[in-house]
């Protein structure tokens, strides 16, 4: 091998190996590290666990919700599926959307509001008042409107938000959705429609 | 283009502004992870789901060799040849891209840390990274490269 052949070699491995220790991503966040019991679907004690990074207002994260529906009706109680809140800067309204559901997990409520904050998102995201939707949607679950307008002012919520927020960060996350099965991180619907049975599985093994 | 026509320092210029990007790009790619790379390229829907993951694991590492290649003057005309077809195949990307109405609002260049491009910046971007790469082919090894070093 020549000597300019030699250095190039070496220069690559060098930058190669630094590039790979230096930039790779810690392992997934522990299954219910810190996560209310409110934002667990399933079996706490399930062998398979699915760690959700979503923001309310993202258009793929409300697509990735359909998959996971269909991942927990195929595993049922060997599945836990676990949210972590992970609202971007660029979505006006994703932290109040956070805020809502933290609120009416407070209160017992957590995944009808989820779910209902990903249904209606298309219209909310775009309204120039979305708490007064917030709020329409707290009623009509049957929540308490002055203690979620307690909780949403106060300082917990939006604790637990910046928590959720400051672990994402902590593992690196740089989309939503983003998922952990396992060791295996999943991100956007479409990974999650290929590769989430697959990764299961290898739980369940 | 002969390569007496090129000045040494446009050759320079060109090895270090392509092979600088090429190597910015790829260290925001290895440290995002294919997934985010994957899911960047999805926004295009121009590839098989199938590919995107293989595609995006092998990908910043071309990119990362390549860049190593001009900022080091290794075999300095293929590889500024092969960076200048690069930067004219992203450009065909993004006017295919816009031309089917897709709107793609981050280009997926530079990660998702790095500066998120719209389709027109990523085009006039990659015309001026082609420019480099062709001037760096063009020119040859000259000064401060491993092609000149004594083998």
């Amino acid at each position: 091998m020549k000597k300019n052949q030699m250095v190039f070699a070496g220069l690559v491995a060098v930058v190669a190996l630094g590039a790979f220790f230096a930039l790779r991503k810690p392992a997934a966040p522990k299954a219910v590290e810190g996560v209310p019991a409110y934002r667990l679907k399933g079996n706490p004690a399930a062998k398979a666990v699915i760690v959700e990074f979503s923001d309310f207002q993202c258009p793929a994260c409300r697509y990735a919700q359909e998959p996971l529906r269909d991942l927990k009706a195929k595993y049922g109680d060997d599945l836990l599926i676990v949210f972590h809140h992970y609202p971007l800067r660029m979505h006006n309204w994703a932290i109040h959307a956070a805020v809502t559901a933290e609120c009416a997990g407070r209160q017992g409520k957590f995944w009808p509001v989820h779910d209902r904050l990903f249904e209606e998102q298309p219209v909310w995201s775009k309204d120039q008042n979305a708490t007064a939707l917030f709020e329409k949607m707290i009623e009509e679950a049957g929540l308490d409107l002055k203690t979620f307008r307690a909780c949403a002012q106060g300082p917990e919520a939006k604790a637990a938000v910046q928590a959720d927020i400051d672990l994402g960060n902590r593992h690196k996350l740089t989309a939503t959705p983003t998922f952990f099965s396992g060791q295996l991180r999943i991100v956007g619907p479409n990974q999650l429609i290929k590769l989430g049975a697959q990764s299961i599985d290898v739980q369940l093994q | 283009m002969s390569a007496d026509r090129v000045p040494t320092w446009a050759g320079l210029a060109g090895r270090a502004i392509a092979g600088g990007v090429f190597l910015y790009s790829a260290v925001e790619k290895i440290a995002d992870g294919p997934e985010v790379f994957a899911y960047a390229m999805e926004g295009f829907k121009l590839f098989p789901q199938a590919a995107l993951l293989p595609f995006a694991r092998v990908f910043p590492w071309v990119e990362l060799v390549l860049g190593l290649a001009l900022l080091a003057g290794f075999r300095t005309r293929p590889a500024g040849a092969a960076s200048a077809g690069l930067f004219l195949a992203f450009t065909a990307l993004f006017l295919v891209t816009a031309a089917r109405g897709i709107d793609v609002a981050n280009c997926g260049c530079f990660g998702s840390s790095g500066p998120h491009l719209s389709i027109a910046q990523a085009v006039t971007l990659d015309l001026i990274l082609a420019a480099c790469a062709a001037a760096a082919a063009a020119a040859g090894a000259r000064r401060w490269s491993l092609d000149g070093m004594e083998s």
